[in-house]
């Protein structure tokens, strides 16, 4: 049987890895392959969880979150290649339409000043 | 009837307020007739009154609470006893008739609508202080009526002399309301309630004879109601008072507003029963009164002045016979006074008004040509009011009162006071008469007055002759109905024995028969001119007004002066520019340390900040998704971290 803290450390592991990932890589792809390592470092700590407390309730947990993670990557793997399409990015700095707004209103704020 | 009540003083006030408030509509000589029909309304309430039973038990009604504070709920109520029913029917009745004379005699005035809401305003005024069963209620009448005589004895308020009367006639009385609003302040301290009945209970109940605040309250009263009376010492605004239309001298000067103060008195007698000093005081200024009155009757040219000293005077027998405690007599004085001096008021303002607004009554005798109603009016008015024995109302009147001044506390002599004022009165009376209507002018002319004038004169008339056979003297064979009937209520006055009533009666009958010797001969010195001495210290009521111009009113004005030239000019006026001098100073002070300085640069520190902080915030918005990512792992591990080591 394996102790509740090699789980725990391996999940904490996987975790920080996809956050590393998220964090670091630029490209979308990359982005989204550290989201499901972030989501099955999460899975296997309910698991463990589960196991040790002897509760089905984190199995039942996992399974959910594969359902709804498969789903998710649908949509998310959908919204990459629209990206793609649409604006021609492969990376997330290229997708920075909100930061355009920001600088119309800091010319605006320029004029009056 | 007793829901009805209310109609006695609410008919004249809705006459007031339907000529204030529809003149607009109204057509200048119709306002005679509304004001005439509200006081006909009240006068018939009166009526009916007496015919539902007033006469023999009281009747009552509140209409609502006027304030309410605490426990204290004065109300708007009214109480119809005796002593009010026969004021009502005095007030109502000759006040019907001058409404009736004054739609002749104001017919030709411009300003028909201003005189009759004040005159019927004041006659509801009079009705409310009369029926009210307050002392607030009464309050409020006692003004109205001193507001009304103001705006009607100024009523040709373009002439500054009649002005200046009005504003006198306000002022003066203004000193007697004043001692009686003290009075009524003292009272609800004392009992902290309003109402007559139970303020006059509980006074008999709680006070002492002759106790202090007993003889103070007494003392107050008697100052407002020798205010509104015009008894000594404030008397000089009545003579003046006559500056006002000749029926509203015969309303207010003559029958209603200065019989106030009588009926305040009457109304109050228990106070003045625990005080008796005082109540003799009623007395001793009833008595100086009358001789002062009379006196200077005797010297007076102006035809109304001399009414109006007589008025005066006869006040002061009412005076004398409260301060006796005779309040029966002195009401029976009060209706006979009533009818006998609004005739004589009416007759000589018709014969004023025939003569060409000439007042003087040596002039008029020259003139001749007088209406020989008035004239005839005014010789029954004259004999009524000389007390003429037998024959006229003003005689069982005053005899009843010189009977009664004989009982009291040194009665003897307040009834040489008396008697003299009696003999002065048949002097004066008919020194007018003789001087106005056997002057050297022509006969009386046939023209007959209007008849709306003429049938108010024939029934004063009627009234000055008749009203007296109700009361026969002591000890006569024949009705005695007014003093039984206002017994229950006001009591008997003490009376001397029976055979000095007798010898009392002969004086007193006697007295009016000297007097007209006396105007014989007045008139005959007066003609040969040789006037009498003293004339014109007479002639200008014994030099009160002089004495007060010099005691009174100059000191006042020249106290108001130096407090213009010092306390306004330099305190005030000083005080009030260095103020304006230092607020100018501080508001340039702060227009340039404040707003330049503290205000702007702040203004300018606060939007650099907040420009800075724009700057700095605006940089985390950059739209890099990995930043955002950053900052959400770097919250949540801060809060994670603070979760677990820090809580």
């Amino acid at each position: 049987m394996i102790p509740l803290t090699h789980s725990l450390v391996i999940a904490a592991l996987l975790f920080t890895l996809g956050l590393a990932v998220v964090l670091l890589r630029r490209e979308l792809l990359f982005v989204l392959m550290g989201l499901e390592l972030m989501f099955n470092g999460v899975a296997l700590t309910a698991v463990a969880a589960g196991q040790h407390w002897g509760n089905a309730d984190g199995q039942v947990l996992t399974i959910f979150l594969m359902a709804v993670t498969a789903a998710e990557l649908v949509v998310a793997l959908i919204l990459v290649w629209l990206a793609f399409q649409h604006f021609g990015a492969v990376r997330v700095d290229e997708l920075s339409r909100l930061r355009e707004d920001a600088k119309l209103k800091g010319n605006a704020r320029g004029d009056t000043s | 009837m007793s829901q009805w009540l209310w109609l006695i003083p609410g008919s004249p006030l809705l006459g007031a307020l339907i000529i204030a408030l529809l003149g607009e509509r109204i057509q200048r000589r119709h306002f005679a007739i509304v004001a005439s029909c509200a006081t006909a309304g009240a006068f018939l309430a009166v009526l009916l009154a007496w015919l539902m039973g007033a006469a023999s038990h009281p009747l009552q009604q509140t209409l609502y609470t006027w304030v309410a504070v605490g426990d204290w709920r004065p109300t708007i109520g009214f109480t119809l006893d005796r002593l009010a029913l026969v004021m009502v029917s005095v007030v109502s009745g000759v006040g019907l008739l001058i409404h009736l004379y004054s739609m002749a005699f104001m017919a030709g005035e411009k300003d028909q609508r201003r005189y009759y809401f004040f005159l019927n305003l004041f006659l509801s005024g009079m009705l409310i202080l009369v029926l009210a069963d307050n002392l607030l209620l009464l309050y409020l009448g006692w003004e109205l009526v001193g507001l009304c005589s103001f705006a009607l004895i100024g009523f040709w308020y373009r002439d500054p002399v009649r002005a200046a009367a009005g504003r006198k006639a306000f002022t003066v009385t203004r000193v007697g309301d004043t001692a009686l609003a003290i009075g009524i302040f003292l009272l609800f301290s004392q009992f902290h309630e309003l109402s007559l009945s139970a303020l006059l209970t509980s006074a008999t109940a709680q006070w002492e004879q002759g106790s202090t605040l007993a003889t103070l309250t007494a003392l107050l009263i008697l100052g407002g109601a020798v205010g509104k009376s015009a008894q000594l010492p404030l008397q000089v605004w009545l003579p003046d008072a006559m500056a006002g239309p000749s029926p509203v001298s015969a309303l207010i000067h003559a029958a209603t507003m200065v019989t106030a103060g009588v009926y305040l008195i009457a109304r109050t007698h228990p106070l003045f029963e625990l005080a008796p000093q005082v109540q003799w005081l009623v007395a001793a200024i009833g008595t100086l009164t009358i001789v002062y009155g009379a006196s200077a009757a005797l010297a007076q040219t102006d035809f109304k002045r001399v009414l109006a000293y007589s008025t005066i005077s006869q006040i002061g027998y009412m005076f004398l016979a409260l301060g006796c405690g005779a309040y029966a007599l002195a009401l029976f004085h009060l209706t006979t006074h009533a009818f006998f001096k609004a005739l004589l008021f009416l007759s000589a303002g018709a014969v004023i008004r025939a003569g060409g607004d000439e007042h003087d009554i040596h002039r008029l005798g020259d003139l001749g040509r007088h209406p020989s109603l008035a004239r005839w009016s005014f010789l029954i008015g004259a004999a009524s009011l000389a007390a003429l024995p037998f024959i006229t109302a003003g005689f069982y009147s005053k005899d009843a009162i010189l009977a009664a001044t004989w009982a009291a506390p040194a009665g003897p002599l307040l009834w040489a006071f008396a008697a003299v004022g009696a003999l002065l009165t048949g002097g004066y009376i008919f020194r007018a008469y003789l001087l106005v209507f056997h002057g050297s002018g022509p006969r009386d002319s046939t023209a007959s007055l209007p008849r709306s004038m003429a049938l108010p004169l024939l029934i004063l008339a009627a009234l000055s002759i008749t009203a007296g056979f109700i009361e026969l003297p002591e000890g006569w064979p024949g009705p005695h109905l007014w003093s039984a009937w206002l017994e229950d209520e006001l009591g008997l006055a003490a009376m001397p024995p029976t055979g000095a009533v007798h010898r009392l009666q002969v004086i007193g009958a006697l007295l009016p028969l000297a007097g007209i010797a006396l105007a014989l001969v007045l008139v005959r010195r007066e003609r040969a001119g040789q006037p009498l001495p003293l004339t014109t210290f007479l002639r200008s009521g014994w030099g009160f007004d002089a004495l007060y111009r010099v005691a009174l009113v100059q000191p006042y004005q020249a106290l108001a002066r130096s407090l213009g030239r010092v306390v306004e000019a330099r305190i005030i006026e000083g005080g009030l520019s260095g103020l304006a001098r230092g607020f100018w100073t501080v508001a340039r002070g702060c227009r340039y340390w404040v707003e330049h300085g503290t205000l702007e640069r702040g203004l300018g520190i606060l939007i650099s900040g907040l420009r800075f902080g724009h700057v700095m915030l605006n940089a985390t918005q950059n739209g890099m998704l990995s930043r955002y990512a950053l900052a959400m792992a770097a919250g949540a591990l801060t809060l994670l971290g603070y979760w677990i080591w820090g809580g």
